[in-house]
């Protein structure tokens, strides 16, 4: 047993946090004030090999496994939150195209690992349909040129930016067994988003609303087969919370910082062990994602952990610090603002919750 | 990185795990079962980390932590006996008698205590003043008592004289008594003892307990019917297993992480402080879910609630 990085993982944690340090620390404010997506932070990271970090050389990615994905993450989490989720979602959909993809489906990949996209999105919820995502009513029906799409995604991480969307439906009126993926092109004619979701942090990461109007992508749009979805959307999302768990960890750390920095040591020591049991947490699920064993009940726990220590942790630290921590000068109103949500993409605490104590009373049956 | 046990720790949990699991049904809340100190120590378990020329295993402290861990699941009076006796008194001993298997002894017994009581250096010997809580369940003559040295903290053999016996709330098993030490002779085994290897495996002790108190949760869950289903078809259980199992898995991460030999101290303090935390909230939840059976002593709960309080005083 070591649960320490590695020398791979460590240099590619170096490499996010010289960017963290030199860059994001410096656009972090006004890109939060100004609602602004980070197009040139993102270009910039993507050379650093930051948009495909557990993907493949041959699409362009730095092959440096889950670890160092998400040591990566947290150390961009650490100095821009909003600018992480981007990065999050944009990895992730590389790995699933890595991993479901064929033909020219995988063209799409080194577009994100080299940044020509600015990103991809993953376009699972809809307004009605959240945590229950089988209920979901974005319909796909086939017809001679492919499938003609209909419906609405909500909360799309990047949509107005992306050069890729992957596109969960039913097929025809079929339920939750014809669940499909598919991967559509955001230009397509019928595509329309609304203004992005005036949200109480993570400005500076775009969240919109999208509405498929009788969109006709070609038969090769599909992902695996027909009826794969559900069951590629919760493979993604055991991943994605390995990301989550890393960018609220970052979050959680840097609370710490800020308490240590402001002469509050004895508050930010009693805090740290919350942080370091969720640092064990994230990396032994990214370690077990890497090492391709089971890691969805790890992923669960390491996700719900690190999203609620981050939030317990700088909601301590305000109380701490008193009534100055609540203003923007402090970074602790930011880092509550910008980590309230890691306790409920990629899967609410509840649901992490329904994952977990399904895979823990598995084991007593 | 890499979060795989050694082969080695994985025997070493092996056959802590069988031989606890066959001491499962005795009485463990009044005594440590002399046969299963016996065993530990024919098993080479009371040297875990032992210097192997005095007859100790000589294994790393993650073994003894994982001995602890395993041990405290079926009784955890002995799992906090052996973590004290392995981390302290044999980790400093300084001859094979310490650990000879075939005497059932866990002893010299162990102090637990708030006010540390202090070793004056008398030249020729040394005295230790103040009083502890001793645990000394196989009635040793003699208890390694931790009393701090002029800034450190020293480990001495203390002649045992008149003790008070006690029945603290919880791990019961360890035979405990109030101690006062008044300027007796004590022989010092270290004047400097690293806490770390203690801490350590104490915290293992604790989250052995949680684990425990997560199991007894299930198990009793899973058959209680009320509104005719069982407990576990409640979200509201459901919920309750899925924090309880994310907390003990982080604190058994941190007691790993704890025992490795490039981790400070620190971080086995804040292991142990974590650990506790983490053992007594999963008790409570845990008996809460027994609802009134969880109050009386027919159920493994009510002991694993009052075992976790004697961790309190670690947060």
């Amino acid at each position: 047993m070591n649960l320490q990085p590695g020398p791979e993982q460590l240099k590619m944690q170096n490499v996010a946090r010289e960017f963290a340090t030199n860059t994001l620390r410096n656009t972090a404010t006004e890109l939060e004030k100004n609602h602004q997506f980070p197009l040139e932070q993102l270009a910039e990271m993507a050379n650093l090999g930051l948009m495909g970090v557990n993907i493949d050389t041959k699409y362009g990615g730095s092959a440096a496994g889950v670890v160092g994905y998400s040591l990566a993450v947290s150390e961009i989490a650490m100095a821009d939150p909003a600018v992480a989720v981007t990065m999050c979602v944009n990895n992730m959909v590389a790995e699933v195209l890595a991993e479901f993809g064929e033909g020219e489906q995988l063209d799409h990949i080194a577009e994100i690992t080299s940044g020509r996209y600015p990103a991809g999105s993953f376009c699972l919820s809809e307004p009605g349909s959240g945590s229950d995502a089988a209920s979901m009513q974005t319909r796909a029906v086939p017809n001679d040129d492919g499938y003609v799409l209909n419906g609405t995604k909500a909360w799309i991480t990047s949509g107005e930016f992306a050069g890729v969307y992957i596109v969960w439906a039913t097929v025809g009126d079929g339920g939750r067994e014809t669940i499909s993926a598919f991967v559509v092109d955001p230009k397509s004619d019928g595509i329309s988003w609304g203004k992005p979701e005036e949200k109480m942090g993570q400005h500076a990461s775009n969240t919109v609303q999208l509405s498929f109007d009788d969109v006709q992508i070609p038969k090769h749009s599909l992902l695996a087969e027909v009826g794969h979805g559900f069951k590629i959307a919760m493979m993604a999302l055991d991943g994605g919370r390995v990301g989550i768990g890393s960018q609220a960890l970052g979050i959680a750390k840097e609370a710490i910082n800020v308490l240590r920095q402001s002469g509050h040591g004895q508050a930010a020591e009693r805090l740290a062990d919350d942080v370091r049991a969720a640092e064990l947490l994230v990396w032994r699920a990214a370690w077990l994602k890497q090492q391709k064993r089971p890691f969805t009940k790890e992923a669960s726990m390491a996700k719900l952990y690190a999203s609620e220590a981050a939030c317990r942790v700088c909601e301590a630290a305000i109380s701490e610090m008193g009534y100055s921590a609540t203003l923007p000068a402090q970074k602790l109103e930011k880092l509550l603002r910008d980590g309230r949500v890691t306790r409920i993409y990629e899967g609410t605490s509840e649901v992490q919750r329904i994952v977990i104590s399904r895979e823990v009373m598995k084991v007593s049956a | 990185m890499n979060f795989d046990l050694t082969e080695d720790q994985k025997m070493v949990q092996d056959m802590v795990q069988k031989l606890a699991k066959s001491y499962e049904e005795r009485s463990i809340d009044t005594s440590i079962d002399q046969d299963l100190a016996a065993e530990l120590g024919a098993n080479g378990l009371l040297g875990v980390c032992a210097n192997p020329e005095l007859g100790g295993s000589g294994l790393d402290l993650l073994s003894l932590a994982i001995c602890v861990h395993e041990l405290a699941q079926v009784d955890a009076a002995a799992a906090v006996v052996l973590a004290a006796h392995n981390a302290l008194t044999a980790m400093n001993a300084n001859s094979e008698a310490f650990f000879v298997d075939d005497v059932p002894a866990f002893g010299p017994g162990i102090p637990f205590s708030n006010e540390t009581p202090f070793a004056a250096d008398e030249g020729d010997r040394w005295t230790v003043h103040g009083t502890g809580l001793v645990a000394n369940p196989f009635g040793a003559k003699q208890a390694a008592v931790l009393a701090s040295t002029n800034g450190n903290v020293g480990l001495f053999l203390v002649p045992l004289q008149e003790s008070d016996s006690q029945t603290p709330m919880g791990l019961r098993g360890a035979n405990w008594s109030t101690v006062t030490f008044s300027g007796v002779s004590a022989e010092c085994l270290s004047n400097n003892v690293d806490l770390k290897a203690a801490q350590t495996a104490v915290a293992a002790a604790a989250v052995g307990i949680a684990r425990a108190g997560l199991h007894e949760g299930l198990a009793y869950a899973s058959e209680r019917v009320q509104f005719g289903k069982p407990l576990t078809k409640f979200q509201a259980t459901q919920f309750k297993l899925a924090n309880m199992a994310t907390e003990i898995d982080a604190a058994w991460l941190m007691v790993q992480a704890a025992a490795s030999v490039a981790a400070p101290e620190s971080e086995a303090t804040s292991a142990l402080r974590f650990a506790s935390r983490v053992a007594n909230a999963t008790v409570d939840e845990a008996l809460q879910l027994h609802g009134g059976y969880g109050y009386t002593a027919e159920y493994p709960i009510e002991r694993l609630y009052r075992d976790a309080k004697m961790f309190l005083p670690a947060q």
